[in-house]
């Protein structure tokens, strides 16, 4: 691996910035380092500066509010939102995906943030957090943006952060009341192997009735980013989640995406996995939101 | 792994092959292409450049015509190096031009690519995602030197 | 640039003088002569490096050694105590849960970490914590037994 490079490792935020704006476009951010290493090794990237963020006091925090909804710190790691208390309870959908990252040696060490700005459209954490309508903070010299995900992440390791920024933040609103989420994560080879169709799907039920007032669903590992499914979101909207409604529902999904076919499944095989999952992850959170 | 697009472009077919034969129009329509030299008439080394995110990556490549049927088909047969030299391509493509009018002519291309080496890491399928975008840009750089000119 | 930083390993503390580049892996096996951890794929895949940091299992081959700088690290020399086999070790030795020996460093530090956080942990449970450790020799079974027993006392 290449050796010729300087870790900075910054004590704030601010610092970080400063270092990042001086060095531009030969410096990178490293948080856990799990997935900019490998990058590393291969010798497909070499920085000249890494600025640590490992340093860095008081990003790993996890808090609720009924108002303010969850807001997670970037360099809380997947292991400490799976295990955390409050978001068993109130987002168990998101408990659920944090879960199924990687391995636990990964989860001890990756961050939510690090997840996000590296941007692998087959990672689990963004289509459940895109069915939260989650957003994210990014600091800078010029200030902070908060930014919706759906708009933060752009292409293959692309999101639209600035290379003197950092993520600091990643915030989920409150679900309304008779709100349950699933996550589906459909492997075709072995269980911690990527993906071929990751979903998650959240559902809100009508007060009375038993119909969905509100869909959300994010899918992930059948595009340059995770998206959402808006046109089976909207289909969706106001009818029983009944067999042929479903079945509808996952074929209009599945031409909202563009899989590309190679080892775990052909295009078209995706495509039709899409369907599948789409029923299975519906029907799942539309029986939590009923409990 | 295999790329198949197809996209029309509003010029007749002639023309449309005469561009995409000669380097100098070929060359700025591929995006990243930095460097086309002619070795021969069926000859070519290539410099291509792509840029995955914060990933650069250079091939050197060796381009030879293995069969060409004037307007309407070519095969051209490329192999190359990644400057980093972690990683290998080698690609079988294929181009069709079919007359849709005689001002309209649609461009059908296959490529046959085989990667090796460290590219491996970030999957096959990030490769191909970026190689579909980097055809569309393809198709609209051709579009527009071609449609402009007719 | 090299500079000089100390490792906390097995409780003693190693100073070495490492470049920002070099791998955990590589300075606990090269630089403090640890060579318990083993190096398997060396893409964070495998679980052959696995060591304990701060009582977590982590992948060492695809951390920094300055990241490690500050914690406890725990390697499967670590494991021994005052000359005694870990509890682990022993039902592993008795259940003859190890072939070839090459995964197993990775797999007692795996499920040691997932012990001290679930002493009781069912099979399902041990099984999933096994997930992320590969081994080619033994298909697992006999891993799976020898850590139940432990769990079970």
């Amino acid at each position: 691996m290449s050796r010729d490079f300087e870790l900075l490792e910054p004590k704030t935020v601010k610092e970080a910035c400063a270092m990042l704006s001086k060095h531009r476009d030969q410096a990178k951010v490293i948080a856990g380092g799990l997935s900019l290493l490998l990058f590393m090794r291969e010798g497909l990237f070499k920085p000249r500066f890494l600025v640590s963020l490992m340093k860095i006091k008081g990003l790993d925090y996890i808090k609720h509010d009924a108002k303010k909804g969850l807001r997670i710190g970037a360099l809380a790691t997947h292991r400490s939102i799976e295990n955390s208390k409050v978001v068993k309870a109130k987002y168990p959908v998101l408990a659920e995906t944090f879960h199924r990252v990687g391995s636990m040696r990964i989860r001890n060490v990756g961050t939510i943030g690090g997840n996000l700005c590296h941007a692998d459209p087959r990672l689990d954490p963004p289509p459940t957090l895109l069915a939260l309508d989650a957003k994210v903070k990014v600091v800078g010299p010029k200030g902070t943006r908060s930014i919706r995900l759906e708009d933060f992440l752009t292409n293959y390791y692309e999101t639209v952060i600035r290379p003197n920024e950092i993520l600091t933040e990643v915030s989920v609103p409150s679900q309304p009341p008779r709100t349950g989420g699933a996550y589906v994560r459909f492997s075709t080879k072995t269980n911690d192997d990527t993906p071929a169709v990751e979903l998650a799907a959240v559902v809100t039920l009508d007060p009375k009735k038993e119909v969905l007032a509100d869909v959300r669903i994010g899918l992930g590992a059948l595009a340059p980013t995770a998206v959402r499914a808006k046109k089976a979101e909207a289909f969706l909207k106001g009818k029983r989640p009944e067999e042929d409604v479903l079945k509808e529902a996952g074929m209009i999904a599945s031409q909202e995406v563009e899989p590309i076919g190679d080892l775990r499944g052909s295009e078209e095989y995706k495509k039709e996995m899409v369907g599948v999952m789409l029923k299975r992850g519906i029907q799942a959170a539309f029986e939590k939101a009923k409990a | 792994m295999l790329i198949e697009e197809k996209f029309t472009v509003k010029a007749p077919r002639e023309k449309v092959w005469a561009f995409l034969m000669n380097p100098k129009s070929l060359a700025p329509c591929v995006p990243g292409c930095e460097k086309v030299k002619a070795i021969d008439e069926k000859n070519f080394l290539v410099t291509v450049k792509m840029k995955i995110a914060f990933i650069s990556l250079a091939f050197n490549m060796k381009v030879e015509i293995t069969e060409m049927s004037p307007p309407v088909h070519l095969e051209t047969s490329a192999t190359g190096e990644e400057s980093s030299m972690t990683s290998n391509i080698k690609a079988k493509n294929v181009i069709d031009l079919t007359s849709l009018s005689d001002r309209e002519t649609e461009v059908s291309y296959r490529s046959e690519v085989s990667l090796f080496g460290k590219l491996g890491t970030m999957g096959q399928s990030v490769v191909k995602g970026k190689a579909k975008q980097v055809g569309k840009e393809f198709a609209e750089a051709v579009r527009k030197r071609l449609e402009s000119k007719a | 640039m090299k500079r000089k930083i100390v490792l906390n390993v097995n409780n003693d503390n190693y100073e070495v003088e490492v470049e920002p580049g070099r791998l955990l892996a590589d300075v606990i096996r090269e630089d403090i002569g640890l060579t318990g951890t083993k190096k398997g794929c060396e893409i964070g895949v495998c679980g052959a490096c696995t060591v304990l940091l701060d009582g977590k299992a982590v992948s060492s081959c695809l951390m920094l050694a300055v990241h490690a700088v500050g914690k406890k690290i725990t390697t499967i020399e670590g494991l021994m105590k005052n000359g005694e086999l870990d509890p682990l070790q022993k039902a592993f030795v008795d259940y003859g849960a190890f072939q070839c020996g090459f995964c197993t460093p990775g797999v007692l530090m795996a499920s040691k970490a997932m012990l001290n956080e679930n002493p009781h942990a069912t099979e399902h449970e041990i099984r999933e914590g096994l997930n992320g450790n590969l081994c080619r020799c033994t298909g697992y079974a006999k891993m799976i037994d020898a850590i139940k027993s432990v769990a079970g006392r």
